[in-house]
């Protein structure tokens, strides 16, 4: 891959260690709203100003932080500083990623007891929780639309059974995750042997 | 042995959130509200919010 700017590889490992941790805790600490915003954030900052990487290798970091577990900011933090540093880039982009919250939430616990006691702060937490509630219904319906656009009746199935399983039955929620993880198999088993 | 539990139950929480954060929230009510009852209900929908 040809690159007009810095290699990663050939410029000094310690001068990108420290540029990594302070671009990740810049970024982190600017950004609101997690996951996909932070990544676009990586993307402007490493791609586009500083060339470590290419948009194709950013998309499929993307693509990979979401699919695996954990939070979507810190599985793209851990491929950008694997691929930028090695092991120890995965370690700096990781606590560049994760200091910034960590600090300020820590300051916010401290309060906690005597801000939840607060009248106005009372109000205002009440109302953010219908903010957050909504949220969190869109996600959840974007995420359901998207299963449905694909018109496999497999998966609307998958989906509508794990919900039951989960607002009716109460059944714990990592059991309902294996169950669905073995019948999305199941079902990519059984597709295949059909076109086969 | 709190920190024990803690950890053991958070990376429960890690193995299974796949899709991101929110993927996370209905894991943590289940381990850390329900099965540890750390929190109460209100509490952890307070923090949900703060965070």
């Amino acid at each position: 891959m040809e690159m007009k700017k810095t290699d990663p590889q050939s410029a000094s490992r310690a001068r990108n260690l420290f540029l990594l941790l302070m671009n990740m805790l810049y970024i982190s600490a600017f950004t609101f709203g997690g996951g996909f915003v932070i990544v676009s954030m990586m993307k402007k900052k490493f791609v586009d100003e500083k060339g470590w990487l290419s948009e194709e290798e950013m998309l499929d970091f993307a693509a990979i932080a979401q699919s695996c577990p954990g939070a979507i900011a810190v599985n793209a933090a851990i491929l950008m500083g694997w691929r930028v540093a090695g092991a120890a880039g995965m370690a700096a982009a990781v606590l560049g990623t994760v200091i910034p919250p960590m600090a300020i939430l820590w300051v916010i616990s401290m309060f906690y007891t005597a801000f939840a006691q607060n009248p106005i702060v009372g109000t205002v937490l009440m109302g953010m929780q219908a903010g957050v509630a909504a949220v969190i219904v869109d996600v959840a319906l974007s995420l359901g639309s998207g299963i449905v656009k694909k018109r496999d009746p497999g998966q609307i199935v998958l989906m509508a059974a794990a919900f039951v399983a989960a607002a009716v039955l109460k059944i714990n929620v990592i059991l309902i995750l294996l169950g669905s993880a073995a019948a999305g198999i199941l079902l990519q088993i059984a597709k295949r042997r059909k076109n086969a | 042995m709190i920190l024990l539990e803690l950890f053991i139950n958070f990376l429960l929480v890690g193995l299974f959130s796949v899709g991101g954060g929110y993927a996370a929230i209905p894991l943590i009510q289940s381990r850390i509200v329900e099965r540890m009852g750390w929190l109460g209900m209100e509490e952890f929908t307070h923090l949900m919010t703060i965070a």
